[in-house]
C-alpha cells in the first residue's frame, strides 16, 4: 500500500502539539496509522515540542516539589490494565475502531437514500463534526462545497475528485473554495472519515432543503 | 501573562552543563571550560540518564532528571492550562515519568521529546473537555514503514541538537507562530486572531517552520 496523499504540515504540527480539536485529530491519527512516513515527520514534531521545553526560561525547582514527588515515588505503581485484546486484522485503525467500538461490520449505518449511507461519531469538541460515509461503487458524493475545512481519510474502496483517485489511508484536505463531486470508484463501495467544521453546503437546493431532514 | 519564550538555545546548552557534587543536589551552573580545567565531570546526557533510570530505578538519578525537567513542565503547564494547577500538573507528569521510564527507548528520541508528550497528554486530560485520539503500534491496522527501522530512526540526541538549533535560526514570525501552537494551546484560527493575521498566512508560518526543521534532518519536504 502506497499513500499518495499526506497530511499538511501545519496539521500535523497542530496534533503533535496538541492543540488540534478532537475531530480533526481523529483525521489525523487514522492517516498516522496507515502511514508510516507522516509518522517520521510527527517524530521531527515532536522533538520540536521537546527542544521548546529545553528552551524556556525557568526558575530552579522547589525543594518541597522534588520531596513531594520523591514521596510517590515509593509507592508500587499497580501493573496497567491488560490490554483489550486486539482482532487479528482490522479495517479501521484503532483510534477509529475506539469510536465505533469494533470494526467495520460493528457500523450500525443509517441509510441516506441512493445506497449511501452515513452515521455520525461523537466528539467532546465543538468545531467540528465528525461521520464515516459509504458511498456506493461509481456513485457520486452530491456536489457540495464546504462552509470551512474538510478532511476525508479513505477507509476501504476509493474515490475520484476530478482526476485525483484516493485510495486507502489517503487523506483530502479541501477547503472552502473547493466546489467537488468525489466519486466512489467502480470496483467497490468506499468507507470514508469525513471531518467538517461546518455542516456541508449542497449546491442543490433540493438537497438543501432536505438537509435537516437526512442530518448531513 | 507574560509571552516571552526564548527560542534561541540559550548559552549554557552548549557551554555550561550541571555538575553534581558530593552533597547529592544539582550545584549551580559551571561553564564547561571551569569544568574541564577543574577536572570535574559534567552531568551525563539527559537522555541517557532517563534510560539509565529506566533500569536500575536509582531515585538520586532520577532527582537530577527532576531538577532539569520539573521546572521546564512546570513553566508548560502554567503557560497552556492554569498557573494554580502547573505545580500538581508538573508533580503528575514527574510520577508519570519515574513510573513509565522503562518503556523510553533513547535510540527513537531525545529525553525531552518523551516528557513532553507524556507532559501534553496529561495537560489535554486535565484541561481539555475533549481527547486527542492516539495512535496504538499494536493496531492490527497498523501499517509498518517498509525501511529498516534504523536507517528511520532520529538518533536521540543528535537529531534533538540538529533541531534545537534550527529553532534558533528561525524567522522571528515562524518562531513565534511553532511556540504560540506548542506553548499557549491555541489553535491555527485563535493565533491567527491573536495576531491579527489571515489564517492562510498561520498555516504557511507553519510550513515553512516546520519544513526548515525536517530539511536539517535530512527529510523531505512537505508531502502534500
Amino acid at each position: 500500500m502506497t499513500i499518495r496523499h499526506h497530511i499538511g504540515d501545519d496539521l500535523l504540527v497542530s496534533y503533535a502539539a496538541g492543540s488540534l480539536a478532537e475531530g480533526w485529530s481523529l483525521a489525523v491519527a487514522t492517516h498516522l496509522a496507515l502511514c508510516p512516513e507522516c509518522r517520521d515527520r510527527l517524530a521531527v514534531a515532536e522533538a520540536a515540542g521537546g527542544q521548546l521545553l529545553e528552551t524556556l526560561d525557568v526558575e530552579p525547582a522547589a525543594d518541597q516539589s522534588w520531596s513531594a514527588v520523591k514521596a510517590r515515588l515509593a509507592t508500587p505503581v499497580g501493573r496497567p490494565a491488560a490490554p483489550a485484546p486486539q482482532p487479528k486484522t482490522a479495517v479501521l485503525p484503532a483510534p477509529l475502531r475506539r469510536y465505533i467500538g469494533g470494526d467495520v461490520d460493528a457500523i450500525q449505518w443509517k441509510m441516506l437514500g441512493r445506497g449511501a449511507a452515513q452515521v455520525r461519531l461523537k466528539t467532546g469538541d465543538r468545531e467540528t463534526q465528525v461521520r464515516l460515509l459509504k458511498i456506493p461503487a461509481g456513485k457520486p458524493v452530491p456536489e457540495h462545497s464546504h462552509g470551512g475545512r474538510e478532511l476525508t481519510v479513505v477507509l476501504s474502496g476509493a474515490f475520484n475528485d476530478g482526476e485525483t483517485v484516493f485510495a486507502r489511508g489517503d487523506i483530502e484536505d479541501a477547503d472552502a473554495s473547493i466546489q467537488h463531486i468525489p466519486t466512489a470508484t467502480p470496483e467497490a463501495d468506499c468507507i470514508c472519515l469525513a471531518v467538517t467544521d461546518a455542516p456541508l453546503r449542497f449546491r442543490s437546493w433540493v438537497v438543501r432543503a432536505l438537509q435537516p431532514i437526512l442530518g448531513i | 501573562m507574560s509571552l516571552e519564550i526564548s527560542i534561541a538555545a540559550p548559552a549554557w546548552h552548549k557551554g555550561m552543563q550541571l555538575v553534581r557534587p558530593k552533597s547529592g543536589r544539582p550545584a549551580k551552573r559551571t561553564s564547561t571550560t571551569a569544568l574541564m580545567q577543574s577536572g570535574m565531570q559534567a552531568e551525563p546526557d539527559m537522555s541517557e540518564l532517563l534510560a539509565k533510570v529506566g533500569k536500575t530505578r536509582d531515585v538520586e538519578q532520577f532527582e537530577l532528571l527532576f531538577r532539569h525537567f520539573a521546572p521546564r513542565v512546570k513553566a508548560y503547564m502554567a503557560r497552556t492550562g492554569s498557573a494554580a494547577g502547573a505545580e500538581e500538573l508538573m508533580q503528575e507528569t514527574m510520577v508519570a515519568v519515574w513510573n513509565k521510564a522503562a518503556m523510553y527507548d533513547p535510540a527513537r528520541g531525545a529525553a525531552s521529546t518523551w516528557i513532553f508528550s507524556i507532559a501534553r497528554n496529561l495537560r489535554i486530560d486535565a484541561y481539555r473537555r475533549d481527547r486527542r485520539p492516539e495512535l496504538d503500534p499494536d493496531d492490527p491496522a497498523f501499517q509498518p514503514s517498509a525501511e529498516p527501522a534504523a536507517d528511520r530512526r532520529l538518533e536521540g540526541e543528535q537529531s534533538a541538537e540538529l533541531i534545537r538549533r534550527a529553532l534558533a535560526t528561525l524567522p522571528p514570525d515562524q518562531a513565534e507562530v511553532l511556540r504560540l501552537a506548542f506553548y499557549e494551546d491555541n489553535s491555527q484560527s485563535t493565533i491567527a486572531a491573536a495576531l491579527d493575521l489571515p489564517l492562510g498566512t498561520v498555516k504557511s508560518r507553519m510550513r515553512l517552520a516546520f519544513s526548515k526543521l525536517r530539511s536539517v534532518l535530512g527529510q523531505p519536504g512537505d508531502l502534500t
